[in-house]
């Protein structure tokens, strides 16, 4: 059956989504590529509820998880923004260290959280997180679309030579952005340890990331499209992992192929809305500059 | 920079030599065994202990001789799977799922035809992989050339599809009748036979014969020169009358073939089932990505992937060994290929820059990388 506690639990679902999305279509649209995003959520999730567990504070955990995936945003700045390597390959490295190093790191942690790292729902069965994510992101689309820091963001994924010649410093503005993607990646992986599966085992993205990133290419790059398109894939993602919800259509099919209906729907999405005439009638807003590094005059 | 009574500085490197590549990828390896000391050190290992045991391990005893040269075949399959389309500049990151459907090819023709003798199995087995491989590696090339999506994002996307595909039959129609979380076994006629007197399979010598045949391909037919102008510069590639599409299709194809043919060799050589590890939900399927970083070592030469995919094998074979030897963790080998990965990416900023010294005071000039 279809309750509300389904629906709490597809809405925490979606959250994961929609905040390392976010994260994501910022450093996109400032022009750098981050397919690590499943390993900063990694990353995030273990320092997060390694903190957690060992302080009690929730809070403390998720200060920690955006920190880590900070850093390692960081990192993915210094190799993509300053040392001009290959996005994907780099965001790979990333991503298999960050899957390598927390099941090294975790294993002792292995099992649930402790009752007094968890956080407490205040309004039927939300988590305050769940709230302060929401206004994370009305935040960002606002600052991207409508404030002067946005354009230069959007300038720099653009166009990164005319930002230039217009003053912007197109280095610092992304790597503030692939930092910012790697804090929201981070916060994600907290919130899926702390709100919505409060248990260590290894792996336990479990290809969310890979789902987030796709998100950020099936909405072209546009907040309002993500916004449906993170609730549409945490909807099917905990669909899939719900026995009971599943009865109640009456078909009988092995939750595998539940599992496997977002991967296939961002493949025929992204097939259909690649074209080019459907994407200059729904207006896909690709960073013309993404994953291409900016070569300095030197 | 001054350090001591030497200034440092960066200039740019006007023509990057294979030989000053490959100092690159030693020194970057160099780095990655310093850097991977920190994981000693968290065990309270010496880094001098942990690495010679690791590699008396892997190189040192019969047991992890052989060990190293099975996993190598795998590795060299999934290296050679990302080097070929590399050489057109077609980046294969899907080597996961063609692995998957190579597994799955040889699995499903392994348990089908029981009856069959060995000679007539193994071949089908093989066939089966390389199709069901290449033609998964070429719906993402065909989407991207005509349809311009993202390859990327289609790759890890089929990745994932792949697994829980995997997970659904050996979970589900192939699963062992005993009721664990693993295929049936395959039949003796379905697997591929030892070289005497080892625990080996006859796949290395397969393994190695494509990398070999890949070499003379790439160096000496005029296919090998269209596969190379395309990576080397595709717009004269197409004044020159290649097709970018044939050529894209074709490497992809190619290596989407090699990675199911190290479907067959994981399954049919080494275990006869097909078994998702307890740790590591993606297991093998995460090997695959190993290709990319040994792909990378290797700087695209079939030849050096040969060298550097035992290397590395020994490597992650020892790492393993230290798992049971010394009480290490696992996802040490992984976190291992990780730096490895990224110290790489890194290096690679070192083929249009240099790194150049001189004492201070003095007029004459080193140059260093």
């Amino acid at each position: 059956m279809i309750n509300w506690e389904f629906c709490v639990a597809f809405i925490q679902a979606s959250m994961i989504f929609l905040l390392a999305a976010t994260g994501e279509l910022v450093n996109q649209r400032s022009g750098v590529l981050n397919v690590g995003l499943e390993g900063l959520m990694l990353v995030g999730a273990l320092a997060a509820f390694a903190i957690a567990a060992k302080t009690g504070s929730p809070w403390l955990g998720f200060a920690g998880g955006m920190v880590s995936g900070g850093l390692i945003g960081l990192l993915h700045g210094f190799l993509s923004i300053s040392l001009k390597a290959d996005q994907t390959v780099s965001g790979m490295g990333m991503w298999i260290l960050a899957l390598g190093m927390t099941t090294y790191l975790g294993q002792p942690l292995s099992g649930p959280l402790p009752g007094d790292g968890r956080l407490e729902s205040v309004i039927a069965g939300l988590t305050p997180m769940f709230f302060i994510g929401i206004v994370i992101v009305i935040c960002v689309w606002f600052g991207l679309f409508r404030t002067k820091y946005g354009l230069w963001v959007r300038s720099a994924g653009e166009d990164p030579s005319v930002a230039v010649v217009s003053g912007l410093n197109v280095t610092r503005i992304r790597y503030i952005c692939v930092v910012f993607g790697g804090v929201m990646g981070g916060l994600a992986g907290a919130y899926l340890t702390l709100v919505y599966n409060p248990v260590w085992s290894p792996n336990p993205t479990m290809g969310r990331g890979w789902i987030a990133l796709a998100i950020v290419f099936f909405s072209m790059w546009r907040p309002e499209i993500m916004l449906l398109g993170s609730f549409l894939f945490g909807f099917l993602w905990h669909l899939a992992i719900s026995p009971s919800a599943l009865q109640f259509q009456g078909i009988d099919l092995s939750y595998h192929f539940y599992r496997m209906i977002p991967f296939i729907a961002t493949i025929v999405v992204l097939t259909v809305i690649s074209s080019k005439k459907i994407s200059r009638i729904i207006g896909a807003e690709k960073p013309a500059a993404l994953g291409k590094p900016y070569f300095d005059q030197d | 920079m001054k350090i001591g009574s030497y200034q440092f500085g960066i200039e740019k490197r006007i023509v990057c030599t294979s030989f000053d590549a490959i100092k690159i990828a030693v020194l970057s390896v160099a780095l990655t065994f310093v850097l991977f000391s920190f994981f000693f050190w968290l065990e309270g290992i010496s880094p001098i202990t942990g690495y010679f045991q690791m590699f008396s391990f892997a190189f040192g005893t019969s047991t992890g001789i052989e060990l190293t040269i099975r996993r190598m075949t795998f590795m060299l399959l999934v290296t050679l799977a990302f080097i070929f389309p590399q050489r057109a500049g077609v980046l294969n990151i899907g080597a996961t799922g063609q692995l998957y459907a190579g597994m799955l090819a040889a699995i499903g023709i392994g348990l089908w035809g029981k009856s069959l003798g060995s000679s007539a199995l193994i071949p089908l087995m093989v066939a089966g992989a390389i199709l069901s491989g290449g033609i998964l590696a070429v719906f993402v090339a065909y989407l991207r050339a005509k349809m311009n999506v993202n390859e990327i994002v289609v790759a890890l996307m089929l990745n994932s599809i792949m697994f829980y595909l995997v997970k659904y039959l050996i979970e589900g129609p192939w699963m062992d009748p005993s009721g664990r979380p693993e295929s049936a076994q395959l039949v003796k006629a379905a697997r591929i036979s030892m070289i005497p007197g080892t625990s080996v399979p006859y796949s290395i010598f397969v393994a190695i014969a494509i990398a070999v045949l890949l070499y003379f391909v790439l160096a000496k037919t005029s296919f090998g020169y269209e596969v190379r102008l395309t990576g080397a510069n595709p717009s004269s590639a197409r004044y020159a009358g290649v097709s970018f599409l044939k050529i894209a299709l074709l490497t992809m194809f190619i290596g989407g073939a090699i990675a199911g043919i190290a479907g067959v060799h994981q399954t049919a050589g080494i275990r006869g089932v097909f078994r998702i590890h307890r740790y590591f939900a993606l297991y093998p399927g995460t090997w695959a990505y190993y290709g990319i970083v040994f792909g990378l070592i290797s700087l695209s030469n079939p030849l050096a992937a040969i060298f550097v995919t035992f290397f590395f094998s020994g490597m992650q074979v020892g790492t393993q060994a230290l798992q049971s030897r010394l009480g290490m963790g696992y996802g040490a080998d992984l976190a291992f290929v990780g730096i490895l990965m990224i110290v790489l990416v890194s290096g690679q900023y070192f083929y249009h820059k240099k790194i150049v010294w001189r004492k201070i005071g003095s007029q004459d000039r080193k140059k260093g990388t």
